[in-house]
């Protein structure tokens, strides 16, 4: 592989996606430091939305600089692609519009010595119409550079949507990555709990975000390869799963070790320096990993950033994904991790009953924070689940990713274990003493949460038997 | 596929008891880290 991108289009698939995906990222970090109150990380985030402003400059020049290129491409439509860079001049204006606001913001705060309220409020508009803009030229990029997506489903074993939503949603746990540890370390600098609480979180939902996002990759390996689709080998997909099944790993033990600390800190109202410095660590090395899986990826279907010296694999037995999809089809293995599964299906769904039952008015003589320490139980059964579950999904990922009751547990996955995270971080509900009533929005987030997990073990219940 | 059902009950309770092993010792360590808290 070639470290360095060697040509404008492959700068631009790499640059492009921070001021888009990264701009969502940063929008619900600035939108977490309006509603706390937190001048330190609203502060961050100006500083965030200036940096995107001008990562829009390569985003231009490197799309600028690849149009002769995609001009000469067969695979690309010319009505498509003048319709991208025009909706692109349009987005890297509105980017520089908000990264100017935000510089002017910052520097009148340090004339005045405080932020103007008002200000924080036009940003955040400026930065959601810059997001409108770049999801839609993202998308007809997206769009334009993957003409597989049109095959008709009718030709497929599996449907090329998954492989759109994989192309799109795979860019989230890694961009968001790069956001969080920006937050995290300029956290850790500036000794801002709030801020640290906040990376901290973020590492924990691109943890969760990576399960969608390495499901949809097994299915679009399906929608790519049965029956194959010209120019794309099953090799060079199995080289990038390989790397992908460590990205899961490596998402799980960092986000794993920053809930432990939310954790703690939600009892202890301090942090573990050592812990905060672990979680940094992990966090580099799972970026490493994600950086070459995305590599990988990129490889597979984007001819136009190879170089002579890549050698893609050329040997589909290779590698630890076809061995593991082996293996997981004996039955003295599938049964233990389908074992495994159930109980930590058991370990969520009580955790996640008995603390919204106390949320929702049972047991009120029982304090929240009493009912908060058995989290860790739940804890541990989305690491067992998540862990189990990858492995029993390679048994037969073709026929499981099919079924129609997939797609709602694997959402549901997503909004279970993120909307779990408001049982530590919520303040209001923390506060919830002995024979109080829980506020009515953290009544509703136990009915959501509720809901959720109950989704995700019906909808893998059913995948057996429709 | 070679193995007996015993095979396969054996490896269902070594794997479920290691893993549940795992999660209390990991869940008593991260309970006892906080037991110097109020609540």
């Amino acid at each position: 592989m070639h470290l360095i991108p060697q040509s404008s289009a492959h700068w631009h698939l790499l640059v492009s996606v921070f001021p888009s995906v990264g701009l969502i990222f940063l929008l619900g970090l600035y939108a977490a430091s309006l509603k706390t109150g937190n001048k330190g990380m609203a502060r961050a985030g100006l500083v965030g939305f200036l940096l995107l402003g001008l990562a829009a400059l390569p985003t231009w020049a490197s799309g600028e600089g690849s149009m002769a290129v995609s001009l000469g491409d067969a695979r690309l439509s010319p009505a498509l692609l003048s319709l991208h860079r025009l909706i692109g001049y349009a987005a890297v204006a509105a980017a520089l519009v908000t990264g100017a606001a935000a510089a002017i913001t910052l520097w009148r705060a340090r004339r005045e010595g405080h932020i103007a309220g008002a200000a924080l409020g036009w940003i955040l508009v400026l930065a959601l119409v810059t997001l409108a803009l770049m999801a839609w030229v993202g998308e007809l990029g997206w769009e334009m550079d993957h003409r597989e997506l049109l095959i008709p489903p009718t030709e497929r074993s599996t449907a090329q949507a998954w492989s759109h939503v994989h192309i799109i949603l795979n860019h989230f746990p890694t961009i968001g990555f790069v956001v969080a540890l920006g937050f995290f370390v300029t956290a850790l600098v500036t000794d801002n709990e709030g801020m640290k609480r906040a990376g901290l979180a973020l590492f924990v939902i691109c943890a969760v975000l990576g399960v969608p996002t390495f499901v949809t990759g097994n299915a679009s390996m399906w929608a790519e390869t049965r029956p194959p689709v010209e120019g794309i080998s099953k090799a060079a997909i199995n080289a990038h799963r390989d790397m992908a099944l460590l990205s899961l790993f490596g998402l799980a033990f960092t986000g794993g070790l920053a809930w432990i600390e939310l954790f703690r800190y939600r009892h202890l109202q301090r942090f573990s320096e050592r812990t905060l410095y672990a979680v940094l660590g992990l966090a580099l090395v799972t970026l490493a990993i994600m950086a070459e899986t995305g590599h990988r990826g990129g490889q597979i279907n984007h001819p136009e950033i190879r170089v002579a010296t890549d050698i893609l694999p050329t040997d589909p037995a290779l590698g630890w994904s076809p061995w593991i999809e082996h293996e997981i089809n004996q039955v003295v293995w599938f049964v233990p991790w389908q074992t495994v599964h159930f109980f930590g299906f058991a370990l969520i769904f009580g955790t996640v009953l008995l603390v919204s039952l106390r949320v929702l008015g049972f047991g009120k003589s029982v304090p929240f924070a009493a009912m908060h320490r058995l989290m860790p139980l739940g804890f541990c059964g989305v690491l067992m689940n998540v862990f189990s579950g990858m492995l029993i999904l390679q048994a037969d990922s073709g026929r499981y990713l099919n079924n129609i009751t997939f797609v709602p547990k694997i959402a549901a996955i997503g909004v279970g274990g993120i909307a779990v995270l408001y049982y530590t971080l919520s303040e209001r509900v923390w506060a919830v003493g002995p024979g109080q009533d829980a506020p009515p929005d953290a009544k509703a987030m136990a009915v959501l949460i509720l809901l959720a997990w109950a989704t995700v073990i019906m909808g893998g219940r059913l995948l057996a038997y429709v | 596929m070679g193995n007996s059902n015993t095979d396969v009950m054996i490896m269902v309770v070594a794997i479920v008891a290691s893993v549940l092993a795992l999660v209390f010792l990991a869940v008593y360590c991260m309970n006892r880290s906080v037991d110097r808290s109020p609540h």
